[in-house]
């Protein structure tokens, strides 16, 4: 029997901000894989808007705080850093939304999409890439 | 190659649907219960991956996993729990995987590469 998840000792149930954090995470690389030109099938499509209408969903209920997922803890502006983190993380949704919704991205769109993802990507330390993921490639 | 989700929480429930669905550029199916995966399940031609969650109301996900592995051993049967004891408990029952919770996104996709490109879609990149 194989195993993944959570170490024995971390196991607890999903809290929202833990479906929160992950969802983000799909978010993000729903969004890279769409700038690398990986193949978007209807079914992706689907879930891509599911999940940025989702994660702005949880966003609300939640109402929780990002800070001690950030990069930089240390400094002293949670109350701004919040604010502009889930203000960066429901234009990505805007943006994922509307890439799966074929509108149309022109160079600056997807600048501004790559420039929303590196940011992100810096304040919650996540750093994917696509070795082992070659599924993703396939429509 | 058809993937059921089981999980009466919906939270999970939905965000696994979603990761999987998103890799496999597929439907995946969810049940909030394991009696109605049950009722889908047992039918010919139903979903090859089940990924069912231990704690349910009516019937638990190891319940399900018995009948499944009784009546159609070579489906696919991945536990999702967040307690540590129910691994031992799957493993005696035949799960071909345990998933503990909370998982990430790229647990998923490890799951997705194991059993579905590695099984699955193998001839595709041949």
């Amino acid at each position: 029997m194989l195993r993944f998840g959570s170490s024995a000792a971390d196991m607890h149930e999903f809290l929202n901000e833990d479906v929160f954090v992950s969802r983000l995470k799909l978010l993000i690389i729903m969004a890279s894989a769409y700038l690398k030109e990986y193949p978007l099938g209807s079914f992706r499509k689907k879930a891509v808007i599911r999940n940025a209408h989702q994660i702005v969903r949880e966003m609300t209920e939640w109402q929780g705080y990002i800070h001690h997922h950030r990069n930089n803890i240390d400094v002293d502006d949670e109350m701004d850093f919040d604010h502009v983190f889930f203000q960066r993380v429901k234009l990505l949704a805007v943006m994922a939304k509307a890439f799966a919704e074929d509108n149309p991205m022109g160079h600056y769109r997807k600048k501004a999409l790559e420039e929303n993802l590196e940011r992100l990507c810096e304040d919650i330390t996540f750093n994917w890439h696509p070795y082992g993921k070659e599924f993703l490639q396939v429509a | 190659m058809k993937i059921a989700v089981v999980d009466d929480d919906p939270l999970t429930r939905d965000f696994v649907v979603d990761v999987l669905a998103y890799s496999v550029n597929r439907e995946v199916l969810s049940f909030e219960n394991g009696i109605a995966a049950w009722n889908y399940i047992k039918n010919p031609g139903s979903a090859d991956i089940v990924v069912a969650d231990v704690d349910m109301p009516q019937m638990s996900g190891i319940e399900l996993l018995q009948k499944i592995k009784n009546r159609c051993p070579q489906k696919i049967c991945i536990l999702m729990s967040s307690k540590s004891a129910h691994e031992n408990t799957a493993q005696q029952f035949g799960a071909d995987a345990f998933l503990a919770k909370p998982f990430d996104v790229n647990d998923l996709f490890e799951i997705v590469q194991t059993f579905v490109v590695e099984i699955d879609w193998k001839p595709l990149y041949q």
